[in-house]
């Protein structure tokens, strides 16, 4: 208040106040309505096509088949009410499979959803009553979807449709046995497929404050699950071994190569516009966990989005990011933990090429490359960024979160299981835990976000069932209130999807209130310190002269100033 | 004077002392309420305003992290955007400052800041900078849709079609969705294809999740509907856009001039009054104003006019420029000579349609027919297909003889859209009517 | 030792010139920052035991103010008459009181309505933005705990900028949603905080309960325009929260260390007449003496001030903080202008008989204690100069100790915020004392080495820090009763 109160005093800073006129008056016009200027959404959300997670893994209930779980539309509220999060029907969902190690998808299985609305446009509830089933006519918008699987390059064909989706979870009175509904949604088909499409607890577990350290935080702030109560939207495949594996034989072949992206039909606005169903436009793509955050630097983040795997070996900024990455220097310049002499080869094995002996790398294991893959041609692989999974490893009794680091060779980065814990896994091995086969120690506690808040299922799909209650815990009294809650709110009322996960809800951190109050008590304190020796100063001044100063004049005190009588 | 010292030492230590016995004396007190300084949801807007959610989380991290360089470039092109959908141009400056933050902490590779300084510089009709940051932008990330799209509503308002075309496909080969679909749906239609057009406005209302962007693609539907003289489908667009944002003014404008066409007079001029209201920009006010004067009511027309023009006023004091208003504004107060001025001075800017449009009429009010007719002929073949361009083309073609070329042109305009324009309309039926049958 | 107290001056006077700069100027006030076409609302709440009243403003931008223009020149004739301007006045604040519901245990309230002002000013590109102001009363029973809803609804389609504060004065409010003052001075001021969307609170609840003492509610601070000033704020708050918050022994003493600093800090900042000291003691061949008296004042002055007028505003209801501390603005600047005067006197008494004294030296002597021959005139003044220069720089009360103070007595903590407040003072006595010890210094050293230019400017020097002395005290006066005006 002070501060507003006091003006300009010193011409000097009428310059920088005619400057910083200058600046605040260019606030620019005052809105674009002058002219018939149109503008349109720049940076719109488009959470549905927004790929969070991969998973695959060697089914732990059911030995020779393999299970493959892709997520999409992060932050998902479970608010219940009208809030619903359906996937997007003018985009298709694929789970890529390369076996022969060429960065080409050799195994595609393809979801395409419908809308099934019978809302007409004059109401926008999601149900009118309790939903029992998935087929319940109480629920007003529903979707199916169409799963489609093509082979080495060949056409796709469809292996079911109007497969039914399992819905949003809206809440324990629209719902009463959620549970029931998700069993309706598992599709069985002939070959021992079994799919599934709906809601389902994120099972990503993570503290994304981690990734502050990237912007100049550290790793004190951790422990909390930032997207514990949250849901997203799964897709989930499991199929037995000999239909991924090279030439059907797992056992010769048992390395594959896993991602997922979600694509729209191309546009054509100069010549003829078509939209040609053979003409795919990728619009997100995901195969390691973390890899846009840790290894891609955020300018190359939309060329990884829009690039497929075979073209990553010619990204050389990418290569050469994982070659060298930013984090372990973070790391040593906070906690002085050495950063592995580069060029990081053993990244490379781990994010490119699969840990193996056959290319050179310094990582002497062979674990999961195509090129261990008998049937691969060497001269045909090229290095890609994707999730490769050794379907020859069994499943283990007892999982280790920290999956291959800790000896648990199903963990991550072979494949990737739900619970494997993977930043504190990458964290690692960007400290060249891998190389080493030792954890480092500083690093141990990593995010301390060590488990999902909901224990996975032991049966497919093994996501956890959507939660309920509110992320944010209950208003105090006297908040600000909110409007009164519209019963009407638009259909498509989807939640916090952002381009960048980083911008996560946050518990209230007070950094800058306790550094500004050292500031100022540093301020003050040296403030005070000055004022002390002043007075230590003053002090001795006083006392010299006393000693050994120079002579005074004998005046009479009557003589004496008036200065002399002021009162001390 | 050790003594002074002494003193001042222990009373701060009996001081302190003092406050810890307090301490001890004191129990438990509940905390004040936190501040909240930055703002609630507007009262009465759904909870499922995704941008303002994601402002909101936006500024607690960054308070949090204030090194977070590309949280600040999402933080300032959420400020953009949101002055965008409210219309409330206080958040330019935080949009600036934002950029500005972000750019300051990483000033080489930094293409998401640049991108959205071009937004903002397109926001503010600084077209030919917005399309330079989003060069420099695309030179350091070649695959970013955001980037084309600042570029190519750059090169549209600058008045290069093919580049802003090209800008677009690159756009939809990159992250085809609503920002691509619908700067898509509107090159088709200057480039003619409607019926395309329409199509893939409908794709990008597939894909709207905001309120506010759903409102967005109904008024542009309603839009093409409303040029194609399709009142009834223009009418159901703008209302379903109003059931979905009841805030969205530009929606508001669409109601106006459907009630206007249908003779509901009173109910436009409400309309407007409301709008106007809430949103007193020239473009509206003058809008407004053509409305009243059409009613019959010519003195309530020069008040909105005398407000239009002070609204310029403050637009260039802000530092804008708005040439194209100023001409408009102009001609609906009856100086030709200034309109003139002014719109040669936005053509040697930039050479789009709306633009010779203007300069055209201009020209003709101010009786230079010969030269008008030439920028009336290119507002036609630079522009979409438009029932304004058609009437000031045939007006002029009247004024210079050429009676059948006017008969054509100005048939043309209301065969588009016969309720084109409160006072134009009237006047093409009028002059087709002076002109007499073939 | 000596070498170490000389490094200590030099880097204090280093740090007190650095804090005593003028604060960078709060950018030459665009005068709407909100942008020209808004209409941004004020409502503040004032709650007491038996009544509730409500100050509520509103603020048009250019277009806005524009458009209504036609609704209060109602003649048509171009200008405003003052009782075209009443009449709207009173129209929007029945508009406004119509829009403003306040809710007590769910029954609505009955404003009644009393139009406090309608003012056009000049705004940008030539144009006006106007300014409404109102007061509602109305009665109710806060005499047991209540719930208090408020919504504004006034002009609900406008952009603008809106807020509530809310103060208890005998009522206390539990965890208030907003604060109690204004963070834009109601309205005057906005922030610009890249990282706060503009205020939109359209409606609060609040739960009252009897209590004393304005409520605890949330001091929301400005960031001011320069970085220290925005590090005090900000510890401020710090404090505020360690007043309220769970009171441990160590919370305890680190309030009362972090009240020590925060005076320092304060102390350092513009403010507390530091430079009419520095005038003084420069013009007037001021001692340390002088110094250490001065800010002893000072610190008794303003530890006085703000224990009196704290327990003043608990105590009586109806009591305007803002327009105290003004008012106490004028006094403070009236009687630093007096010294001024004073000072002016005496040198101009003492410049008439004394040219004959021109011996080529500064006839101020510094080196008092040599006892120089030359008469020197007795300064009855000068005792008294500098007791009223003490309690000018005392008189009003920073609003942070205030706070505080207000603060802890709400929350029933009286004597430990009385203990702040003290060691809030004694803070300001050591940063006050160091500064002036310092300026006594530096003029010792500056004029111990005299020249003729030198001699010449410390010859001018008595009346030119007279004449500032002066100029500052008026200045002070004038802008404190600006404040009162508005």
């Amino acid at each position: 208040m002070r501060s507003t109160r006091t003006r300009r005093r010193s011409t000097a800073f009428a310059a920088l106040g005619l400057a910083l006129a200058a600046g605040v008056a260019g606030l620019g016009p005052s809105g674009a309505g002058a002219s018939s200027h149109r503008e349109a959404p720049l940076s719109a959300a488009d959470p549905a096509v927004d790929n969070t997670d991969v998973y695959a893994f060697a089914s732990p209930d059911r030995p020779g088949y393999a299970t493959f779980v892709a997520n999409f539309i992060p932050f998902e509220e479970p608010n219940g009410g009208p809030n619903f999060y359906p996937f997007a029907t003018d985009a298709v969902y694929n789970i890529n499979i390369d076996n022969n190690g060429d960065a080409k998808p050799d195994v595609v299985y393809r979801w395409t959803f419908h809308n099934v609305d019978k809302r007409g446009g004059s109401t926008f509830l999601y149900n009118n009553g309790p939903v029992t089933s998935v087929t319940d006519e109480n629920l007003l918008f529903r979707q199916t979807y169409t799963l489609q699987a093509s082979f080495n390059g060949g056409p796709f064909r469809t292996r079911v449709s109007n497969a039914p989706v399992a819905p949003s979870r809206v809440g324990p009175a629209s719902m009463p046995d959620y549970a029931k509904l998700r069993d309706q949604a598992v599709t069985k088909l002939p070959g021992g497929w079994k799919i599934f499409a709906g809601q389902a607890d994120d099972p990503f577990f993570l503290d994304l404050r981690v990734f502050d350290l990237l912007y100049g935080g550290n790793l004190k702030e951790v422990g909390q699950d930032t997207l514990g109560g949250y849901n997203v939207n799964t897709i989930a495949i499991q199929v037995p071994f000999k239909d991924v594996a090279l030439n059907e034989d797992a056992k010769r072949n048992p390395v594959v190569g896993i991602w997922s992206t979600a694509e729209r039909p191309r546009v054509r606005v100069t010549g003829k516009t078509t939209t040609s169903a053979k003409d795919w436009v990728q619009v997100s793509r995901l195969g390691n966990p973390l890899v846009n955050e840790v290894v891609v630097p955020s300018g190359l983040k939309d060329a990884f989005n829009a690039l497929p795997p075979d073209k990553d070996a010619s990204v050389a900024p990418v290569v050469a990011r994982v070659k060298d990455p930013e984090v372990p220097k973070l790391i040593q310049g906070i906690y002085g933990v050495k950063a592995p002499a580069t060029p990081r080869n053993d990244l490379v094995e781990i994010f490119l090429t699969g840990i193996t002996t056959k290319a050179g790398g310094p990582i002497k294991a062979d674990l999961n490359s195509q090129l261990n893959n008998a049937d691969v041609n060497p001269g045909a692989f090229r290095p890609s960024e994707m999730l490769r999974l050794n379907l020859a490893v069994k499943p283990t009794a007892k999982p280790n979160r920290l999956g291959v680091l800790a000896g648990d060779l199903q963990g991550f980065p072979n494949g990737r299981r739900l619970a494997d814990d993977v930043v504190d896994i990458e964290l690692q091995a960007l400290e060249g835990a891998a190389q080493t086969g030792k954890l480092v120690s500083a690093l141990a506690a990593g995010d301390a976000v060590n488990a999902n808040d909901h224990a996975f299922g032991t049966s497919f799909p093994y996501v956890a069932l959507p939660n309920v209650g509110a992320v944010n815990n209950g208003t105090s009294a006297g908040t600000l209130s909110q409007s009164s809650a519209a019963a009407v709110t638009p259909p498509r009322s989807a939640p916090p999807a952002e381009r960048s996960v980083r911008t996560a809800p946050v518990a209230n951190v007070t950094h800058d209130d306790t550094m500004n109050t050292v500031v100022t008590a540093t301020l003050g304190a040296v403030a005070f310190a000055l004022a002390a020796l002043l007075f230590g100063g003053w002090l001795m001044r006083r006392r010299r002269p006393a000693a050994a100063g120079p002579p005074q004049n004998p005046l009479p005190p009557s003589a004496a100033s008036g200065p002399d009588q002021s009162p001390a | 004077m050790r003594l002074r010292i002494l003193i001042v030492g222990l009373t701060a230590i009996l001081l302190t002392g003092v406050g810890a016995v307090f301490g001890l004396h004191h129990g438990e007190s509940p905390d004040p309420g936190s501040a909240q300084a930055s703002s609630s949801l507007p009262a009465g807007q759904a909870p499922a305003d995704q941008l303002a959610a994601s402002i909101a989380r936006a500024q607690k991290h960054l308070s949090a992290v204030p090194g977070d360089y590309p949280a600040w470039a999402a933080l300032g092109s959420a400020y953009t955007e949101r002055a965008r959908v409210t219309a409330d141009p206080s958040y330019y400056p935080k949009a600036e400052g934002a950029l500005h933050r972000s750019l300051k902490l990483r000033p080489a590779g930094n293409p998401a800041a640049l991108v959205g300084l071009g937004a903002l510089a397109n926001a503010r009709h600084g077209f030919a900078a917005a399309r330079d940051l989003a060069d420099r932008a695309l030179r350091m990330d070649p695959y970013s849709a955001d980037a084309y799209g600042v570029l190519a509503d750059a090169q549209t308002q600058l008045g290069h079609p093919a580049a802003a075309t090209e800008a677009i496909q690159h756009m939809l080969d990159l992250r085809p969705g609503l920002a691509a679909y619908a700067r898509a749906s509107y090159d088709l239609e200057q480039q003619g294809r409607l019926g395309d057009a329409v199509a893939l406005m409908r794709r990008a209302l597939g894909d709207a999740i905001d309120p506010a962007d759903i409102a967005f693609c109904r008024f542009q539907l309603g839009e093409l509907a409303w040029r194609a003289g399709r009142l009834g489908d223009a009418e159901t667009e703008y209302a379903a856009g109003q059931a979905a944002d009841p805030a969205y003014l530009p929606l508001l404008a669409g109601h106006a001039r459907v009630a206007a066409a249908r003779g509901h007079t009173a109910a436009a001029l409400a309309d407007y009054a409301e709008l106007t209201a809430r949103y007193p920009s020239p473009g509206y006010l003058m809008d407004y104003a053509t409305l009243l004067r059409a009613a019959g009511q010519p003195a309530r027309a020069d008040q909105q006019l005398a407000l239009a023009a002070a609204a310029l006023r403050l637009f260039s004091a802000n530092g804008g420029t708005d040439d194209l208003g100023a001409a408009q504004l102009a001609i609906a107060q009856g100086h030709a000579g200034p309109a003139v001025l002014a719109a040669e001075r936005e053509w040697s800017r930039r050479h789009f349609a709306d633009v010779a449009d203007m300069l055209g009429w201009a020209l003709h009010r101010s009786g230079a027919n010969a030269e008008a007719i030439s920028y009336a002929r290119k507002a036609n073949a630079l522009g979409a297909r438009n029932s304004g361009y058609l009437f000031h083309l045939g007006m002029i073609e009247l004024s210079l003889g050429r009676n059948a070329d006017a008969r054509r042109d100005l048939s043309a305009a209301l065969a588009l859209n016969p309720h084109f324009s409160p006072l134009d309309a009237p006047a093409a039926t009028a002059a087709l009517h002076r002109l007499g049958p073939r | 030792m000596n070498r170490l107290v000389s490094l200590a001056l030099a880097a204090l006077g280093v740090i007190g010139i650095v804090l005593a700069l003028p604060a960078r100027p709060a950018s030459a006030r665009p005068v709407h920052p909100l942008g020209n076409f808004s209409v941004n609302q004020a409502i503040g709440l004032d709650l007491y035991p038996d009544r509730v009243a409500v100050t509520a403003v509103v603020d048009l931008a250019e277009l806005p103010t524009l458009q209504e223009r036609p609704a209060v020149d109602t003649t048509g004739d171009g200008t405003v008459s003052a009782p075209e301007s009443a009449a709207y006045n009173t129209r929007v604040c029945h508009a406004m009181a119509g829009a403003v519901a306040l809710r007590v245990d769910g029954h609505r309230v009955r404003w009644s309505v009393r139009p406090a002002g309608f003012a056009y000013r000049p705004g940008s590109a030539g144009l006006h933005t106007s300014r409404v102001s109102c007061a509602f009363d109305a009665a109710a029973d806060l005499t047991r705990p209540a719930t208090a809803d408020l919504v504004n609804g006034y002009r609900a389609d406008r952009i603008g900028w809106r807020e509530i504060t809310a103060a208890g004065h005998g009522v206390h409010i539990v965890h208030s949603p907003v604060p109690v003052r204004s963070v834009t001075s109601s309205l005057r001021s906005y922030p610009a905080d890249l990282l706060g969307s503009p205020l939109d609170q359209r409606s609060a609840r609040l739960q009252v309960e009897p209590g004393a003492g304005p409520g605890a509610g949330a001091a929301v601070h400005v960031s001011g325009g320069d970085p220290v000033s925005r590090w005090v704020a900000q510890a401020d708050r710090v404090l505020e929260r360690l007043v309220g918050g769970h009171l441990t022994p160590f919370v305890g003493a680190l309030a009362v260390l972090l009240a020590l600093m925060l005076g320092a800090a304060h102390a350092a900042l513009p403010g507390h007449g530091k430079t009419v000291m520095a005038a003084y003691i420069a013009g007037r061949r001021g001692r340390r003496r002088d110094a250490v008296t001065v800010g002893a004042i000072v610190t008794l002055t303003h530890t006085g001030g703000v224990l009196v007028l704290g327990l003043l505003l608990t105590a009586t209801a109806g009591l305007a903080g803002e327009v105290v501390l003004s008012w106490l603005g004028i006094a403070s600047g009236i009687l630093v202008a007096a010294v001024g005067v004073a000072m002016l006197a005496g040198v101009l008494r003492r410049r008439t008989p004394v040219h004959h004294h021109d011996h080529g030296h500064s006839h101020e002597h510094p080196h008092d204690h040599h006892g120089h021959p030359h008469p020197h005139p007795s300064r009855p003044v000068g005792r008294l100069s500098l007791v009223g220069m003490g309690i000018a720089g005392g008189l009003v009360p920073s609003p942070s100790a205030l706070i505080v103070l207000l603060g802890a007595v709400g929350l029933g903590r009286t004597a430990f915020g009385v203990l702040l407040v003290l060691a809030y003072g004694a803070g300001m006595a050591a940063m006050l004392t160091a500064a002036g010890l310092l300026l006594v210094r530096l003029r010792d050293r500056w004029a111990s080495r005299p020249r003729r230019t030198l001699a010449r400017l410390a010859a001018l020097a008595p009346a030119g820090t007279a004449a500032l002395v002066l100029c500052v005290g008026l200045g002070l006066a004038g802008r404190a009763a600006l404040g009162v005006v508005h």
